[in-house]
């Protein structure tokens, strides 16, 4: 699937859009929609722990919609983010892992907190790219590639959302 | 719904981010200058080429490419038959999506075989024996040999690994990424210039073939470079067994195992019908003689 697509999807879960356990139809629209980019028909939604677990092909994620203070497990050392981050979502696939999380700061104030801890742990940064008032911001760390989507939000309370998703390495170059 | 409605302007609005504010549709291919080079994507590996002190790159943008070179000739060439191979290509990968989009993939393309040396030497992972290749988003072309017709059949061979790693969600075995990229090197040119042969005619008998446990079970390319022509010749003649010889049903189905990140060796028997790698050397053998 697309990485805008997993990233739209997901933002769309993480914003409340629909909430599948509780309704099954919704639950069947959203396998539809995984179905309908993946090809893939066998996608499995479960409750597991109180959190809601989508399993599509050999990706598995994760989607905690009450937010944790706690750095989700496997998230690299050198991802450097706000104190405030609340997680709500992080998925591992095999190309790459996507973050969702929430913090206080306003979008321009996370930029600025990002380029100046970022490179400190070894990234560069490598585009930015405004959209309305989206921010979309790519480092570069070796073979790892990071890409924040940030924007604002209103609901529940004012926040600012930011998706990240990190690509793991290219793999070995192929003649 | 009104926060779902925003997000998918959100969506659409990140889509279509990639063209610069107030830019027109861009037209086929476009000289660009080094500053409106687009660099998402790019590791920092690719950027230390782009900004590299001993090449004055010139950059020529098509739709889904931003290529880098020093003769437009051969690069607008390249940049328009690259497209058409990607669509080609792309267009065998019915269910997927591209994963890159609307970001480009880069392609430098070089012409001094010394220029070339130097690469390949500041390359991890390369052997001498590389005359082009592909790394994440971005292909290293080396403009080789006097016949046009090599040079595209190289050009799509490097494409498959691109438009692959555009595509797909997982890694193919090494045997399948370079017996595709062999297969499309032989067809996609003849394809796009209408003087294509059939096929299952141009598998020629085979005198000398890799075999099969060490083909499939294959990590890394030989260590002889005699070797890998024969490594490059069994993987595209085994694919060309699986594409055209056998069911195409079973090719989908092995095909959308695989991306579903299921092990390539078992789910490549079990799908058609092989009881082990023996039984797939015994009916190999036949399509080779």
């Amino acid at each position: 699937m697309a990485a805008w697509t997993w990233m739209f999807l997901l933002l769309a879960m993480a914003a409340g859009c629909d909430r599948p356990p509780a309704d099954r139809k919704a639950a069947e629209r959203l396998r539809e929609a995984i179905a309908a980019e993946t090809g893939d028909t066998n996608t499995v939604l479960f409750v597991e722990n109180g959190k809601i677990q989508i399993r599509s092909g050999n990706q598995r994620l994760v989607l905690d919609q009450t937010g944790s203070r706690k750095r989700p497990e496997g998230l690299p050392g050198d991802i450097i983010l706000p104190t405030d981050a609340r997680y709500d979502l992080w998925t591992e696939g095999p190309r790459g892992s996507t973050l969702s999380l929430r913090t206080g700061l306003p979008p321009d104030r996370l930029l600025d907190f990002l380029r100046a801890q970022w490179p400190a742990a070894g990234w560069k940064e490598t585009s930015t790219v405004q959209a309305e008032n989206v921010w979309s911001l790519t480092f570069v760390h070796g073979d790892s590639q990071a890409t924040f989507t940030i924007e604002s939000e209103f609901e529940p309370a004012p926040a600012t959302r930011a998706l990240l998703f990190i690509e793991t390495s290219p793999g070995e170059p192929a003649p | 719904m009104r926060k779902c409605f925003l997000l998918l302007l959100a969506f659409h609005a990140l889509n279509a981010a990639a063209l610069p504010p107030g830019a027109r549709p861009p037209p086929e291919t476009q000289d660009i200058e080094a500053e409106a080079v687009e660099q998402t994507g790019l590791l920092a590996e690719d950027i230390a080429w782009l900004h590299h002190p001993d090449y004055r790159w010139k950059h020529l943008q098509s739709e889904h490419f931003i290529l880098h070179h020093d003769q437009k000739m051969f690069a607008a060439k390249v940049a328009r038959m690259g497209e058409q191979f990607y669509d080609a290509i792309s267009a065998d990968l019915p269910r997927l999506q591209d994963r890159v989009s609307p970001a480009r993939s880069h392609l430098f393309i070089f012409r001094d075989p010394r220029d070339w040396k130097q690469i390949v030497d500041g390359t991890p992972g390369l052997d001498q024996w590389t005359a082009s290749f592909v790394r994440g988003n971005t292909m290293y072309l080396q403009e080789l040999g006097t016949g046009n017709s090599q040079k595209m059949e190289t050009l799509a061979h490097e494409m498959t690994h691109l438009v692959f790693n555009r595509f797909l969600p997982v890694r193919l075995p090494l045997w399948l990424n370079e017996g595709l990229a062999e297969y499309y090197g032989e067809f996609a040119y003849k394809d796009a210039r209408g003087i294509g042969q059939s096929k299952k005619a141009a598998f020629r008998p085979l005198r000398k073939w890799v075999p099969m446990e060490e083909l499939l079970n294959a990590t890394a390319y030989p260590v002889d470079p005699l070797e890998v022509e024969r490594f490059y010749t069994t993987g595209k003649y085994l694919t060309g067994f699986l594409l055209l010889r056998q069911p195409r049903e079973k090719w989908d189905a092995f095909f959308a195992r695989l991306l579903a990140g299921d092990p390539a060796l078992p789910v490549l028997l079990e799908t058609y019908g092989w009881n082990d790698i023996g039984a797939l050397e015994k009916a190999f053998t036949q399509f080779v003689r």
